[in-house]
């Protein structure tokens, strides 16, 4: 079993009388890109600073390569990078001053490694401009930046394209994808983004009203098929007769010349031959997926009790 | 390594010479009335009393001394919360202490370093406004023995003087360092600089006040601001030493404490800003 980087035990934080994280426990293991999911105010960035040890939990424990973050703080963090919500810097020096300064609290770097980090980032050329004078993308990029500075293992991402435009947050994705993929890097990241979170993640925690609702391989949900196939055919109502004799296979609607259709998967290829041989014109046979959407919305909407039943039985 | 971050951080931050700024302005303006005009008559009609005055009192030594008599209830406590108030505040408000207590660093390490910071700014301040009074008045007026009408006539030798301006500017350096620590012991809770800085003033002028009400004279001798003007005692012969280590010993007793509240509260605070 590969190691585990990442652990809460039982993660519980309440502010006065409301309780942002409930009884929240999860694994992150080395190597995973861990997609931290939820709608906002359901307890995402307040579990990432009792990760990074800037808010102590009221009952629990969080560990970082089996250090506990409150108790042995230095060793569990000396292993991090973390951009915590929207990055901050001292907006009267550089991005290179900057990350100079960040860089000496995790023990130092050279030179050369800030310029890795900021060529990485896209901000190599503005390296010695003041932060103030960077937009709010450049400050996010900046964020990943010092994030990375001392080369961690495990990177803690707390919503990284923010405020980001659609070009930035294809940067960031594939950057996300580069370091785990080529530098073998741990990503911890929150999102409410799904496609972004699909895109990138191996595994999701889904967090709702503080609780872990559900955590998930990502291919195993999204390779849970629906047994739905979407058939478009020259002549809609004849396939929709022919189909609908054959065991085992259940049209469920027809629109026009398309018609959804449960199958089993190893039916499909039949299916596709008694469609040809009837002399039926055949445009496309799609099989439907459940899509992160269908399963993150089936979690957070409503009751969470038995959301997870709803999605046990979409994944059925 | 933090001390040296801190210090750069304080180095480069704008913000941190506009106490340097404002005591060279008052200097310079001092300097200034003093070319164009007379402000020390009162001075010299007593001298003229009691000597036949050859020559002018007007020196470097005067000045200094002058100055930190016109500093220490004013400008210097405003510019020392100034400081220490934004250590942790501005820092919480900004977001920046954030990003920096990410990072594998003891809080205590980091507050620390940012109080000895403080501290570092508080001596600059108090000892630079006194050289460059000191160097200024050299420049325009020359030096010389140093007259001082304060619970008498004083005059002392050039040699005598400039030991115990020195020591004055350290004790004004240690008052300092009370108000500073308060307001460094506010900005550990606080989210806003300004909320510290005059925290700390009102908390002084509060003490100040309370000192003046007869009622309170039992804990007199325990309020720091009976002590801000201890550096006058400097300027008599013989110099009542005990008088002057309680001022010091009360002064230093409340920074302790106060940084000790501000590192504890910092230490265990939830960062959410």
């Amino acid at each position: 079993m590969p190691d585990i980087v990442l652990e809460t035990n039982n993660l519980t934080k309440d502010f006065g009388g409301r309780r942002a994280v409930d009884d929240l426990s999860l694994q992150v293991r080395a190597g995973d890109v861990y997609g931290f999911l939820g709608p906002n105010g359901a307890g995402k960035s307040t579990t990432i600073r009792m990760l990074v040890g800037l808010v102590r939990p009221n009952k629990g424990t969080a560990h970082l390569f089996g250090s506990d973050v409150q108790i042995a703080r230095r060793d569990a963090l000396g292993r991090i990078g973390a951009l915590v919500e929207s990055p901050s810097f001292y907006k009267y020096l550089s991005a290179r001053e900057n990350l100079r300064i960040l860089s000496a609290l995790s023990g130092g770097c050279t030179a050369k490694r800030i310029d890795e980090v900021l060529d990485l980032v896209g901000l190599l050329d503005r390296a010695r401009d003041k932060v103030r004078t960077y937009s709010h993308g450049m400050q996010q990029r900046l964020g990943i930046a010092q994030a990375l500075l001392p080369d961690p293992e495990l990177i803690i991402l707390d919503e990284p394209t923010t405020g980001l435009d659609p070009e930035g947050m294809k940067h960031v994705r594939e950057l996300i994808l580069r370091l785990a993929k080529d530098l073998g890097k741990t990503i911890f990241l929150s999102s409410h983004l799904l496609h972004e979170v699909e895109q990138v993640c191996s595994r999701v925690g889904i967090i709702n009203r503080g609780k872990l609702v559900a955590e998930r391989e990502v291919a195993s949900m999204l390779g849970a098929q629906t047994g739905l196939v979407e058939i478009r055919v020259g002549d809609g109502m004849r396939a929709e007769e022919l189909l609908s004799a054959v065991p085992d296979v259940r049209v469920i609607s027809r629109d026009g010349n398309a018609l959804s259709v449960r199958v089993r998967p190893d039916q499909i290829p039949a299916l596709n031959r008694l469609i040809v041989n009837e002399d039926i014109d055949l445009y496309t046979v799609t099989t439907k997926a459940t899509s992160l959407e269908d399963f993150y919305l089936n979690l957070v909407q409503g009751d969470t009790g038995a959301a997870e039943d709803r999605v046990s039985e979409t994944l059925a | 390594m933090l001390l040296r971050i801190e210090f750069l951080k304080l180095w480069l931050k704008p913000r941190t010479y506009i106490g340097f700024a404002g005591m060279a302005a008052i200097i310079g303006l001092m300097f200034l009335a003093m070319k164009l005009g007379h402000p020390f008559r009162h001075v010299q009609a007593t001298l003229e009393q009691h000597f036949i005055v050859a020559g002018s009192f007007l020196n470097a030594e005067f000045i200094a001394h002058h100055l930190i008599r016109g500093v220490v209830l004013g400008l210097l406590p405003l510019f020392s919360a100034m400081v220490f108030g934004d250590l942790l505040a501005s820092e919480a408000a900004d977001g920046t202490m954030r990003t920096m207590l990410c990072r594998p660093v003891s809080r205590i390490g980091v507050g620390m370093a940012k109080y000895l910071t403080g501290a570092g700014y508080v001596l600059a301040l108090t000892f630079g406004t006194g050289i460059a009074a000191f160097l200024g008045g050299w420049l325009l007026f020359g030096k010389g023995s140093l007259v001082v009408i304060e619970n008498g006539i004083w005059i002392f030798t050039e040699h005598d003087a400039i030991p115990r301006l020195i020591a004055s500017y350290g004790l004004a350096a240690v008052s300092m360092l009370a108000v500073g620590s308060i307001a460094f012991a506010l900005s550990s809770f606080l989210t806003n600089a300004n909320g510290s800085i005059i925290g700390a003033m009102a908390t002084m002028y509060g003490l100040m006040i309370i000192g003046q009400i007869d009622y309170f004279d039992p804990i007199k001798p325990y309020l720091f601001t009976n002590y801000l003007d201890s550096w006058d005692g400097l300027f008599v012969d013989p110099i009542a030493m005990s008088d002057i280590w309680r001022s010091i010993g009360v002064t230093a007793a409340y920074s302790a404490v106060f940084c000790a509240i501000g590192l504890a509260i910092f230490r265990r605070r939830d960062v959410l800003s």
